[in-house]
């Protein structure tokens, strides 16, 4: 899904959206965007980002201090939200205290004057989507907290929502009923080919569940792209920060051309990483993924240092590696396949093993 | 509670016991009389139900209650029309000067009654209104609408913004998501709001007592002029019925706000 959709039309499209609060916080700093029709689409990023502000400009809850925003290429910020077709979830599900959980599926249906019969139709239909047959004449607060998911689920989803916005709709569940849920997701999405737009600050949430993923941080989209994307080619130190577990040291450029680039470490060792557009004398933050090196031992080929802690997650193991002459501390994680454990201990001399696709390099603007 | 450590100091409970029997024993004694067969209003002769009987023939008493129910009536349901507007109006406004409406709102509240009674007098009659029912019906209503805003606005400031934002989202228009939605969920508030009003108005004796012109005189003022003749049994038992509507309206609005929690 979403390949070779380019001259689509997007679903959404945010241009230049701008949003300022009274007081001068900026929630949204010119953020652009694209999102495809049929597509899964999250807005991950920590809170405060302002992914959540973008899900309710979308939805119409507010309005953008400067900037378009557009539904299938048509002008929608001047709408009311009951004037567009776009349905929401909300965090706190929302479901209305005074109605069943019939009633509130029915609701929006009603306010758009759809015939009795075929809202007592859909309605029918919508529980049978959400597994929750038989539960129409309860109220909300006599349900769990995953049927309330459900329910608000099916509420949006009755009205046949060009987009169905959600705001961190898991967050509220317990560890496993949120696998399940976003597996469920995933399926509701793919059976109503109804295009999701989806708020999290969870990473592995947005990794399993999205089409594409947009990185947010103090307003403004950093990178979008599809997870693998993300993960594998994180065009800022922040989207590598906030992705997976990542570390990062210090180091200057020593030489760089079309063959790779050599770094320096501040201890004076180097690491070789594959080509990335730096001119040599340039101050870098070096980034690796724990899961992309490996230890060998202290007359091995690599970055020499001493284990500084062992951490056992019954999947794999990961060490605390301090590099020698000062140069930093990074993590290797090695997989538990042997069933025995490693022959290394905390206080051994080692080395670390850093493929060159494991190095990726970004401009340092600690200052 | 048993913690409390005021409960170490000697004569807590002697204090406490004081404060009430200062505060009930009246009320007391004034609804024992209402049952006593006697005139006396010291001494008691026996039980009865006579003065009741003797209250609900009076024509004058009737007329009085009549203009109570009908001022309390009309003013409770304007009040808290007008309470309710002004509480879904304010609800997350944010404009200079907020703090100073919602204090005009609730001023009523602290403003001296006799003040208000003067005031009141004298605004009508430099207009020209012609002092009756309907004057009372208007100081009514302008004096229950704080007693009728507060239980209101505590409701909708109690109430997620998310019920709303999820109408608006679901298609209904201001409107419908006024009467499907917010109106719903905030009707408890509503009744209590209203509870109290009504109460508030058919207790008030000192503004009445200013704008009421003849033949529109209410419970309270018909048992004030009464008393000038002593304290009868007669005036004890209309009291006690008062006390009895009184403690049923706060008592239901209570439950109705406890209730919807």
């Amino acid at each position: 899904m979403g390949e070779g959709v380019g001259s689509c039309i997007p679903a959404i499209e945010a241009r230049s959206v701008v949003k300022s609060f009274p007081g001068g916080a900026v929630a949204l700093d010119h953020v652009s965007i694209d999102i495809r029709p049929n597509e899964f689409f999250t807005l991950l990023g920590p809170s405060g980002c302002g992914k959540t502000t973008l899900l309710r400009l979308i939805a119409g809850f507010e309005q953008p201090t400067a900037g378009e925003i557009y539904l299938d290429g048509e002008r929608i910020e001047h709408l009311p939200p009951f004037r567009r077709p776009i349905n929401t979830v909300f965090q706190s599900y929302a479901l209305f205290p005074h109605m069943t959980v019939g009633q509130n599926i029915a609701f929006g249906l009603e306010m758009q004057g759809i015939a009795k019969a075929e809202i007592a139709r859909r309605v029918a239909e919508m529980l049978a989507l959400v597994k929750l047959e038989g539960f129409e004449g309860r109220k909300a607060d006599q349900m769990s907290g995953g049927q309330q998911q459900r329910v608000a689920l099916a509420r949006a989803l009755a009205n046949k929502p060009k987009v169905l916005l959600l705001d961190e709709p898991l967050s509220a569940l317990d560890l496993k009923l949120r696998k399940e849920m976003q597996f469920e997701l995933k399926r509701l999405q793919t059976e109503t080919g109804i295009t999701f737009v989806f708020v999290t600050h969870d990473q592995e949430e947005a990794l399993t569940m999205s089409d594409r993923i947009a990185v947010m941080s103090a307003g403004r989209v950093l990178q979008v792209g599809a997870p693998r994307d993300i993960y594998e080619n994180p065009e800022h130190r922040f989207v590598a920060d906030f992705i997976g577990e990542t570390d990062f040291l210090d180091a200057m450029v020593e030489a760089s051309d079309d063959a790779g680039v050599r770094y320096r470490l501040s201890s004076g060792a180097f690491i070789d990483g594959p080509p990335q557009d730096f001119n040599a004398g340039a101050s870098v933050a070096l980034s690796t993924r724990p899961e992309r090196l490996h230890l060998g031992d202290a007359a091995g080929d690599g970055l020499a240092g001493t284990i500084d802690a062992v951490v056992y997650f019954g999947t794999d193991t990961t060490f605390h590696v301090a590099l020698d002459g000062g140069a930093g501390s990074i993590r290797v994680r090695e997989q538990n396949i042997a069933g025995k454990p490693f022959p290394f201990d905390r206080g051994d001399r080692v080395t670390i093993q850093m493929p060159r696709a494991a190095v990726r390099a970004f401009r340092d603007f600690k200052g | 509670m048993s913690d409390n450590p005021l409960r170490r100091f000697p004569g807590t409970g002697t204090a406490a016991l004081a404060f009430f029997v200062f505060l009930y024993a009246p009320v007391v004694v004034l609804i024992a009389l209402s049952f006593n067969s006697g005139r006396s209003s010291t001494l008691w002769e026996g039980f009865t139900f006579d003065w009741y009987g003797v209250v609900l023939d009076n024509p004058d008493i009737l007329r009085a209650a009549k203009n109570s129910l009908i001022v309390g009536t009309i003013s409770t349901v304007l009040s808290t029309m007008l309470a309710t507007l002004a509480a879904i109006g304010l609800d997350r406004a944010r404009f200079r000067g907020m703090n100073a409406v919602n204090s005009v709102i609730a001023l009523p509240l602290v403003v001296p009654e006799i003040v208000t009674a003067v005031a009141t007098l004298i605004f009508f009659l430099s207009i020209g209104l012609k002092l009756g029912l309907g004057t009372v019906i208007l100081a009514h209503v302008v004096f229950c609408i704080p007693f009728a805003y507060l239980p209101i606005k505590a409701r909708l400031e109690g109430m997620p913004i998310a019920y709303r934002e999820a109408a608006a989202d679901l298609y209904a228009n201001e409107w419908q998501t006024f009467r499907r939605v917010t109106l719903p969920l905030l009707w408890p508030g509503v009744i209590a709001g209203a509870m109290l009003a009504f109460i508030t108005s058919l207790d008030d004796f000192v503004i009445t007592y200013f704008v009421a012109g003849p033949g529109a005189s209410t419970l309270p003022i018909y048992i004030f002029a009464s008393l000038r003749m002593g304290v009868t049994p007669e005036v004890n038992a209309i009291s006690s019925l008062m006390l009895v509507v009184s403690i049923l309206f706060v008592s239901v609005s209570a439950w109705i706000g406890r209730r919807s929690k």
